[in-house]
């Protein structure tokens, strides 16, 4: 394998994970000094759970370069298939289940990925919204995979992990911190491995992949299976520590859509792009509303001002886009000088 | 240079997210209401509400109704004395940022004890449902919700007030069934579901299938795909099939575009029975010419002759108070549930008052006064709302109450009642009820309370 090209990424890859660990000891440490439920259940949890997905998709189109719309859909199946197995398999505990869903996401991951062996790009798309719209459906149409619920809702049971009960907010918190945590080492490991590097050099150029001795199809199933096995974990973190509840149209192509905002704003191909991404996603519109509320100090109506946080939702993105279309994570990236390459001066 | 520039935008950023961080202690922007009171001591209604998105007609109606009621009750010198205060926060009926709103807004800024929350959404009640009964603040989803959280002993903070998706429906077939003669005359007719994707739509096909079994007709359930603005093909299916009656289970754009595409496809709008959301103004208009006929459930009419909304009247709306954009709206049908809606939070409260004294109460109290209602003739003539709510009695093990709604008809320009009240046969649906219960509480692992001893 020493003869695969390796990419700028590698830099990138290091430079990532310094900038991971120090995400990850902010994440970790900020709400045990603040400190409150709305911190925890609103504002934490969904931020990580999302940068979680923001992973997952980031593996396929950021490291592998393959598009997908149908993350969502992936969630969707993690989470319906981590209940199940949960319900269904007695003494099964929950982790253990939650791995379960990841699998099953990436058994559909693998079946959705094959079209990638023909196509590619937008017909690729096309392909991924098939799941995207196939499985909503399939959980809705199907009562079983509900347990008979007359909404088609399904139900949390409690977070319990050898008897300890994390159904605080900040045991919800502590949970959703440990499982994205381990996936994201994980994810790093593999990215820095030579899959990882198969998966980018396939990106870069398949064609000299191929002729570098790496099977193409191998790497881009691999990939999409990796992908939704991510997604489909974060899904069962969506509905067991977030929601607790989860119905199948919670899980559309508004959310898929959302999760490829949040690994385009944070940045491709990098691990902190997600998680600044997520919190960008998360954050923004909140902070508007709050800052809206505020500064018009109530005299608008909250139809308006909710409108107004729309245009300056877009608008914002569309003004980070252009100053740093490579994302926020290259944008910190350059606010530390010693992280820089050295560059000589030209004469 | 040009290294400067994100660095400063990262650090504008950075200072506006840790502004917003610490801030995060200080719950909503701004409470309103309760200007008499000292901190800390008004009764506080967190409003989730929605102002805009697919489903703003009812969102601001019902929030505009039940915030003018509030008003009313501050003006009429609060509950016993306790003024009332409120804060919103819009969720577009949206389930994410209704979790974000009710998180945000679950805690008074001042300090005051927080009554109930009523976000009129069945995916934003599912969702804050553990939530509410874990910070022990009330869960009210007045004429719909979770049909299951009717059983009290399982879910003793969630209340689906005056009619649960379940008694609506057998509302519907009796009165069907009085059409045709008699419950027994249901035999072979045939009655499509035309109902909303969502938790709030798919809720009752269990229950329909059932009755279809026991009353022998034949039932169609047929999705629309949220928001429902196009429904040609349900349409189509359903003209193919020419059922005796199609049950309109819809919600917000959905009900005009039915009505609309029923014309298209030439289906008589007076065979077409609207379910409790979509019984409104905005439901009818706009489809204009086709929606004459179109008969819908109510547990409340339209209008503004009600004492009740003569008094909003005098002491809101006419000082310029009123909650409304459009004056227009007052009294219409989802305005009417907000006030009604008004009226059934605050009975509470003073109902718990009565037990627990005169001062603002915590939501585990107010709790209590939900469970305690007891709203009989004599009261909604002192309410000054005979005829807008039905008489209600609450318990432990019935978190309903009423079950009884009538049906009215849309003559091109409004809504005329058209029968008297047409109860559920809620006997036969408490089993479904109860079972329902049980494996909702084995699955979360909750014991049930014992009613009989409360």
């Amino acid at each position: 394998m020493a003869t695969i090209p390796y990419p700028a990424a590698s830099g990138t890859a290091r430079l990532s994970l310094t900038s991971f660990w120090i995400a990850l000891l902010a994440v970790a440490m900020a709400p045990f000094v603040i400190g409150s439920d709305y911190l925890f259940s609103a504002i934490l949890v969904p931020v990580l759970i999302l940068s979680l997905a923001g992973l997952g998709l980031n593996i396929l189109t950021g490291y592998a370069g393959q598009l997908s719309l149908g993350s969502a859909a992936f969630m969707a199946i993690g989470a319906f298939a981590t209940y199940n197995l949960y319900l269904r398999i007695p003494g099964l505990p929950l982790l253990f289940a939650m791995a379960g869903g990841g699998l099953v996401a990436a058994i559909f991951g693998l079946v959705f990925g094959l079209p990638s062996l023909r196509v590619k790009g937008f017909y690729l798309i096309a392909s991924t919204l098939a799941a995207q719209f196939l499985v909503p459906w399939l959980l809705s149409q199907y009562d079983w995979f509900s347990n008979d619920n007359a909404s088609g809702v399904i139900t949390a049971p409690p977070l319990l992990i050898t008897g300890v009960s994390f159904d605080s907010p900040a045991g919800r918190y502590a949970f959703t911190l440990g499982v994205v945590a381990i996936v994201t080492i994980l994810a790093r490991n593999l990215i820095a491995s030579p899959s990882g590097r198969a998966w980018m050099a396939v990106r870069d150029m398949d064609l000299a992949a191929a002729a570098l001795g790496i099977s193409p199809g191998r790497t881009k199933l691999f990939a999409f299976a990796v992908s939704s096995f991510i997604l489909g974990v974060a899904g069962a973190l969506w509905a067991f520590t977030y929601l607790g509840t989860v119905e199948p149209a919670g899980l559309d192509l508004d959310r898929s859509f959302q999760i490829l905002f949040i690994i385009i704003i944070g940045g491709m191909g990098s691990l902190s792009g997600n998680f600044l991404g997520a919190a960008f996603i998360v954050l923004l519109p909140i902070l508007l509303s709050r800052a809206g509320a505020i500064l018009t100090g109530g005299d608008l109506g909250s139809d308006v001002l909710e409108n107004l946080n729309k245009v300056a939702f877009g608008a914002l993105i569309i003004l980070f886009l252009i100053k740093e279309p490579d994302g926020l994570a290259r944008l910190v990236g350059r606010l530390r000088p010693t992280n820089k390459p050295i560059q000589q001066e030209p004469n | 240079m040009r290294n400067h520039r994100p660095r400063l935008l990262i650090a504008a950023l950075g200072a506006v997210a840790l502004t917003a961080l610490g801030g995060c202690n200080h719950k909503p922007a701004a409470q309103e209401g309760a200007a008499t009171a000292a901190p800390g001591k008004s009764q506080y209604f967190p409003l989730q509400s929605y102002r805009v998105g697919p489903y703003a007609a009812g969102g601001s109606g019902f929030f505009g109704g039940f915030i003018d009621y509030i008003q009313l009750v501050n003006a009429n010198g609060g509950v016993n004395g306790v003024p009332l205060s409120w804060a919103e926060c819009e969720t577009e009926y949206d389930v994410e940022k209704g979790v974000e709103c009710y998180e945000r807004l679950k805690k008074s800024l001042d300090g005051s004890p927080t009554a109930a929350t009523n976000p009129l959404s069945v995916g934003i009640a599912y969702a804050t449902l553990d939530r509410s009964t874990a910070d022990k603040i009330p869960l009210i989803t007045i004429n719909h919700g979770r049909t299951d959280s009717t059983d009290g002993s399982v879910f003793p903070y969630v209340f689906p007030l005056q009619l649960n998706p379940y008694s609506e429906v057998s509302a519907i077939l009796h009165y069907i069934g009085s059409k045709a003669g008699g419950l027994d005359k249901l035999r072979g007719k045939h009655i499509a579901v035309l109902y909303h994707g969502s938790p709030y739509g798919k809720e009752t096909n269990g229950v329909i299938d059932t009755l279809a079994a026991k009353y022998g007709f034949i039932a169609d359930e047929i999705e629309v795909p949220h928001p429902g603005n196009e429904q040609q093909s349900q349409w189509l299916k359903i003209k193919q099939s020419n059922p005796d009656w199609v049950i309109l289970r819809g919600w917000g754009v959905m009900n005009p575009v039915a009505l609309k595409t029923a014309r298209k496809v030439g289906y008589p709008a007076d065979h077409i029975i609207g379910n409790i959301w979509s019984n409104s103004e905005e439901d009818a208009a706009p489809a204009g010419d086709a929606a004459k006929g179109f008969i819908s459930i109510t547990t409340h009419p339209s209008g503004t002759s009600f004492p009740v909304l003569q008094q909003i009247k005098a002491a809101v709306i006419d000082k310029g108070k009123g909650n409304l954009s459009d004056p227009k709206r007052f009294g219409t049908v989802y305005y009417n549930l907000g006030v009604v809606n008004g009226i059934l939070n605050v009975e509470a409260v003073r109902v718990a008052q009565a037990k627990y004294g005169k001062r603002p109460l915590t939501g585990e109290e107010v709790r209590w006064g939900f469970e305690h209602l007891d709203i009989d003739a004599a009261r909604l003539k002192a309410l000054g709302a005979v005829g807008l709510v039905q008489p209600l009695k609450l318990s432990c093990s019935d978190h309903e109450g009423g079950g009884a709604v009538r049906f009215q008809q849309w003559d091109g320009a409004k809504w005329n009642v058209i029968s008297d009240w047409v109860q559920a046969d809620r006997q036969l649906l408490r089993p479904i009820i109860e079972a329902s219960a049980k494996q909702y509480a084995r699955e979360k692992g909750i014991t049930p309370r014992d009613c009989s001893k409360e």
